[in-house]
């Protein structure tokens, strides 16, 4: 389900997407579709689409039980200065590292949470009761 | 997906994703591919359009496969989003990285 709406700090893509890793590719392809629509460049719409996949990914592999039926939200804004993403996810959720590193070079697990830091700016996850919205902020290319 | 026998060496190509739904099965494929005769495998991503961590997950396990039969994994031609998340996660120090 896609949803396009224009507020006046830009425009805004509001996705809801199975709680599946199936949908996960649908939903970083409307992503790039729509910041490249936007205009933004190559490199911003790749960090995006990597940070995003990653974010899902997480959302769907940590979904509770309970919350399978629930589809993920997501909002990605496209402003002058930056480019927002919204997930929100219906995991028990976690505390937010203060700083994420990468774990030893063979185990297969673990990357995700420091790929998402290295690409973005800024990272925010907001711990709700039922829900948590991860906020990831990146600034645009001039 | 494409499996290819080439002496010692298992070359798998046709790769369109490897994402975290299809990271199981590709592992699993390309590990019953593997002959007694083959230690080494070159995957080749210059047709892989989507990778995510655990695609990357798919590949530290192959590269264990190959390390326990004395061999080696190459990754050929991945194409830039693949790229960067191969470098960004610094597998150049696991696995050889050919081409692009």
């Amino acid at each position: 389900m896609t949803e396009l709406s224009t507020q006046t700090k830009g425009r805004v893509l509001r996705l809801s997407a199975a709680c599946s890793l199936a949908e996960v590719p649908h939903v970083a392809q409307a992503a790039h579709r729509f910041l490249a629509e936007e205009g933004c460049a190559e490199t911003e719409i790749m960090d995006c689409e990597i940070a995003l996949v990653e974010a899902c990914n997480n959302a769907v592999q940590y979904a509770a039980a309970t919350a399978r039926g629930l589809p993920l939200g997501l909002e990605i804004s496209c402003r002058k200065t930056e480019i927002e993403l919204r997930v929100t996810d219906h995991t028990p959720g976690f505390d937010w590292p203060k700083a994420a590193t990468l774990p030893d070079s063979d185990r297969e697990h673990g990357r995700g949470l420091y790929l998402i830091s290295s690409l973005m700016d800024e990272a925010q996850y907001l711990r709700k009761r039922g829900e948590n919205v991860l906020v990831l902020r990146r600034r645009r290319e001039r | 997906m494409k499996t290819q026998v080439q002496g010692d060496t298992l070359r798998v190509s046709e790769v369109a994703q490897l994402g975290a739904a299809h990271a199981k099965p590709f592992r699993d494929s390309v590990r019953s591919a593997l002959g007694s005769e083959q230690k080494n495998i070159d995957v080749d991503l210059s047709q892989t359009t989507f990778m995510d961590s655990c695609g990357l997950g798919a590949l530290i396990e192959l590269n264990k496969s190959a390390s326990r039969r004395n061999g080696r994994l190459r990754v050929i031609n991945p194409q830039p989003p693949v790229r960067q998340i191969l470098e960004l996660t610094q597998m150049h120090r696991l696995f050889e990285i050919v081409g692009s």
